[in-house]
């Protein structure tokens, strides 16, 4: 395998390029005799707005069927019934920005491998190319997916019930490959991510998270050029990102131009502020415990794709249902139906087990007893013996929705 | 247990239609590719401040989703600031009274009434109007600078970039002047310039001269 050689490259310009702006802030607002922004401006981040694709051309390379949940930062998903398929396609895939989509130029793009290594890296898009490239097909959910469905519903995205998640094919490389070729140092045990994506301010820290080193040495997790067969596409982390598969989304970083191995995790505010739950359960509506965790893998969940709501059949009709169900560490052993609000329970047909990481098709054929509207509950239950609840433990910014997916239909006299 | 696929369901068509709407029917020259203006925050005291300081990173929605009890508005407020919000110490107080009076609950999860036509008078700590203030203090003082800089677009557009634009069209200056103390959004983006009512005409007729002056 060739062994890159570190380089200067783009990254380095960029950082020139970066330093100059703020110097530049700095300077204009010293000359007003200091904004609210002077002090602090200069001491972080850069703006890099002037790059950013505007939500328009992004939305155009997603279906109707997206719904828009905050314009600013983007994000966007479909719910359930327009997840029928096996693969989930790019058009279908959620938007999660935390701050603007940027347009990163691929062939300047460089990825440091740094921190607590043997020897830091500077990969590019085409050093990536060479090495043991592979394709998964692997879950992505944001980690506040089906937050509205909580009361009471906590501040964050309004994500619907279902919907902000997929479960697309990645092909990159294996994190593990990279770091073995960097050489990891006694001491490890955060390995962080840092995206280019910038907000509208220079004050706005970059996204940055961090991730247990047995994660990250774990082969799926990969830095993903590649989704669907494509090359990724820009709001989904052109040309390199993160994926962490069964995680929280927010583990994935998009964009991704740094990877440092750490001797702790990563302390910034989208380790600190956000995804944390508490480590015990909390009373609804009480503020965040000392207690509290990093939120990491995904509980047991499903949903019903096939029927959406208020559909309509026939009497003597077959009323073929179906939907996915997945978890993150764990795998779907079974999943039930009801069909009179959880009194009784059947069990669905469950399809072989795929990538390790991807969701599980269920179904079952449904002949309705009798007519009028009525209702279909899926609940999964994972190996570890863990039940989908009907009511998951309420946490203050609304994270691991998986409460029993619940879809009613008629059926025609 | 309360379903919500409607919700999901109908928004984006939605946002899309008057997305495409506000594309066809936009009239003026300029406004031809306008997106849709984003909602602001009510009328009231502490508006204006409150839109210039926290309707930066995200839209209106993040607040006007939100019922917050006053301790609660206070720590959301020092929260933005460590996440980069350009909130100067003292107005943090203006601030969270207005979210409070406005987007406030009570501590028993009860939700407040909002004041009935509440004059929307500012609470910013505005500089007195006397007219004679150079523009760096003015543009400090309004924190023109949070959202502009001269050569780069931040938020907005840079004061280069509009000086080029509409510095020698006819009524350049007029409308220049008036978005600055109006607010709105359309002529660079669908981010919202917000509405500055205490800047006096003296002032404003200085701020668009410099503006102008940077070509
Ligand atoms: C420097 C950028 C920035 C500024 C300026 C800013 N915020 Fe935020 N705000 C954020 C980020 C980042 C989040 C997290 C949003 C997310 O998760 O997408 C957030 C989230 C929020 C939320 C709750 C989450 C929600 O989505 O419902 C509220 C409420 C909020 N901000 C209010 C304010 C207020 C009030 C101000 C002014 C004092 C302000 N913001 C200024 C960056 C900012
Ligand atoms: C919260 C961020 C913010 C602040 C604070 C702010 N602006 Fe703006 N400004 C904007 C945005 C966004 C636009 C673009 C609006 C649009 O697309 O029409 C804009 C537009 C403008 C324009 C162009 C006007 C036009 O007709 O298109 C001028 C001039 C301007 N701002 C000056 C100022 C001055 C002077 C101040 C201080 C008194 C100020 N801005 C404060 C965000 C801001």
């Amino acid at each position: 395998m060739d062994q890159p050689t570190p380089r200067a490259t783009g990254l380095e310009r960029l950082h020139a390029t970066r330093r100059d702006f703020l110097t530049r802030i700095a300077q204009a607002s010293a000359a007003l005799g200091g904004s609210a922004l002077a002090g602090t401006a200069a001491a972080q981040a850069p703006a890099d707005s002037a790059g950013s694709i505007p939500n328009a051309v992004v939305m155009a390379g997603k279906d109707s069927v997206l719904a828009i949940h905050s314009e600013r930062p983007l994000t966007a998903s479909a719910p359930a019934e327009h997840h029928n398929f096996l693969v989930t396609p790019t058009r279908r895939m959620f938007v999660r920005n935390n701050l603007n989509t940027p347009e990163v130029d691929a062939s300047r793009h460089v990825l440091t491998v740094r921190g607590l290594v043997d020897r830091e890296l500077t990969l590019t898009l085409d050093d990536l190319r060479k090495m043991n490239v592979w394709e998964q097909q692997a879950m992505l959910e944001c980690a506040g997916s089906g937050r509205t469905a909580f009361r009471p519903t906590p501040r964050g995205t309004p994500w619907s019930e279902t919907g902000g998640m997929g479960c697309p094919k990645w092909t990159g490389v294996s994190l593990a490959e990279i770091l073995r070729m960097a050489g990891v140092r006694n001491g490890a045990v955060h390995v962080a991510f840092f995206g280019v994506d910038r907000g509208p301010l220079p004050t706005i820290p970059p996204v940055v998270r961090s991730i247990p080193m047995a994660k990250a040495m774990e082969r799926h997790t990969m830095i993903a050029t590649g989704m669907n067969g494509e090359n990724l596409s820009p709001v989904h982390g052109a040309p390199m990102r993160s994926l962490v598969p069964g995680w929280v989304g927010s583990a994935s970083i998009k964009w991704v131009t740094a990877i440092e191995v750490l001797p702790a995790p990563f302390k910034g505010t989208y380790m600190d502020d956000s995804y944390r739950i508490p480590g015990t359960p909390v009373a609804p509506g009480e503020k965040m415990p000392a207690d509290a965790v990093s939120t990491e893998d995904w509980p047991v969940k499903s949903m019903i794709t096939f029927p959406g709501p208020n559909a309509r059949f026939r009497r003597g009709q077959v009323v073929p249902i179906e939907g996915r169900a997945w978890v993150g560490e764990s795998s779907i052993r079974r999943v039930d139906l009801s069909f009179d609000e959880g009194v009784t329970w059947q069990r669905a047909s469950l399809d072989r087990r795929g990538d390790r990481y991807a969701w599980r098709r269920f179904s079952l054929d449904h002949y309705p007893e009798k007519s009028g509207y009525q209702t279909v509950l899926a609940r999964a239950t994972d190996d570890r013996g863990n039940v989908q609840p009907f009511v998951p433990a309420w946490n203050p910014l609304g994270y691991y929705w998986n409460g029993v997916h619940r879809v009613g239909f008629t059926v025609e006299a | 247990m309360p379903r919500s696929h409607a919700r999901g369901g109908l928004r984006a068509p939605a946002i899309l239609g008057s997305m495409f709407a506000a594309v066809l029917l936009a009239s003026a020259p300029i406004a031809a590719q306008a997106p849709t203006p984003e909602p602001t925050l009510v009328p009231g005291a502490g508006m204006e401040l409150t839109m210039q300081r926290c309707v930066i990173c995200h839209e209106a929605q993040h607040i006007t989703r939100s019922r917050l009890t006053r301790s609660e508005w206070l720590e959301n407020t020092e929260l933005m600031i460590k996440r980069g919000a350009p909130v100067a110490p003292g107005e943090i107080a203006p601030i969270v009274d207005y979210l409070f009076t406005y987007y406030g609950r009570n501590d028993d999860g009860s939700p407040r009434p909002r004041p009935a036509g509440a004059p929307a008078a500012s609470a910013a700590p505005a500089p007195a109007a006397t007219g004679s203030r150079d523009v760096q203090t003015l543009l400090a003082a309004y924190g023109c600078t949070g959202c502009h800089a001269m050569d780069s677009k931040v938020v907005g557009p840079s004061f280069r970039d509009v000086a080029r634009r509409f510095g020698s069209e006819a009524g350049g200056a007029e409308r220049v002047a008036r978005r600055i103390r109006d607010g709105g959004a359309g002529d660079w983006g669908s981010i919202p310039m917000p509405p500055h009512p205490a800047i006096n005409d003296a002032e404003l007729r200085s701020l668009v001269a410099w503006v102008f002056a940077q070509r």
